[in-house]
């Protein structure tokens, strides 16, 4: 035999019709965490009113304006990065998954697109900014600026998905 | 990509009409700015008060867009937002364009 003990305000309680006994207070639960799930698709449309929506989002988190930009800054270049060089199918979706830390906002994601190359993950060099205007690169940015802002990048090929997992100190 | 063009003490002022310089429209950015600026032999600022977010596309494209004024001409950048800022100076390409406020002379480096 099994006895659910149950207590005020747990919710659980049976119902008294037309009670009209004041309503217990509202519970206290534990704070909600912040946390932001979402699914895309593989496009830079989405990629952009994906970051549009985490601007918003993640407005009134706990979080200095450096830090929230700098999770725009990279989110969109790895997003973009999936969307650009994974041959990804148009209806690939990527799965996202954002999280505040203690100290840090902790990033996720998935995807079907091809293998990370390994050498990306390594670092990045900065493309020579003191080069005549004319040999001046026009790409190459988007790797430097990653490893510039997370604080560790962690990669993984499962089956056919990535999964990657990156922080930024909060 | 809509961007507003005009001349203001021989400085070809652009404007582009939107908040995000990134994936999504540097390909039309980058054919937009062409078209308004082949023809213009001074200067060229464009006014980047209104983008709030700009990713390392649109840093490649305002270097491809200071690569077709040609003549060594630099781009000047004015009023760059604190976002835009950071993608600069985290690529240090802070340095290659000539950042400036809106009301500033141009710097005047054509030849």
């Amino acid at each position: 035999m099994t006895a659910t003990p149950q207590r005020f305000g747990d919710g659980v309680g049976p119902t008294v019709m037309g009670s009209t006994a004041p309503r217990p207070a509202e519970r206290v639960g534990p704070v909600q965490p912040h946390a932001l799930h979402r699914r895309i698709g593989a496009t830079a449309q989405d990629v952009s009113a994906f970051l549009g929506d985490f601007t918003d989002i993640t407005a009134t988190w706990p979080l200095c304006q450096t830090v929230l930009g700098d999770a725009v800054i990279l989110l969109g270049e790895f997003l973009n990065n999936v969307v650009e060089h994974g041959d990804a199918a148009p209806e690939t979706e990527i799965d996202i998954a954002v999280t505040l830390g203690v100290a840090h906002l902790r990033v996720a994601t998935v995807d079907r697109g091809a293998p990370l190359p390994g050498d990306c993950l390594a670092g990045a060099v900065l493309p020579d900014a003191a080069a005549e205007i004319d040999d001046l690169p026009e790409g190459g940015f988007g790797w430097f600026i990653i490893h510039q802002i997370a604080s560790d990048i962690a990669y993984e090929r499962t089956d056919d998905r990535n999964c990657l997992v990156f922080s930024i100190p909060a | 990509m809509e961007i507003e063009s005009r001349i203001q003490d021989d400085v070809l002022i652009l404007t582009p009409k939107a908040e995000r310089l990134d994936a999504n429209c540097t390909v039309v950015f980058k054919e937009r700015m062409h078209a308004l600026s082949v023809t213009h032999k001074g200067q060229v600022r464009l006014d980047m008060s209104g983008i709030q977010f700009m990713d390392s596309s649109g840093l490649g494209a305002l270097v491809a867009a200071m690569k077709g004024l040609g003549h060594g001409r630099r781009l000047e950048l004015a009023d760059c937002t604190q976002p835009v800022m950071r993608v600069l100076t985290l690529t240090r390409m802070d340095r290659v364009f000539v950042l400036c406020d809106s009301g500033a002379p141009s710097q005047g480096t054509a030849a």
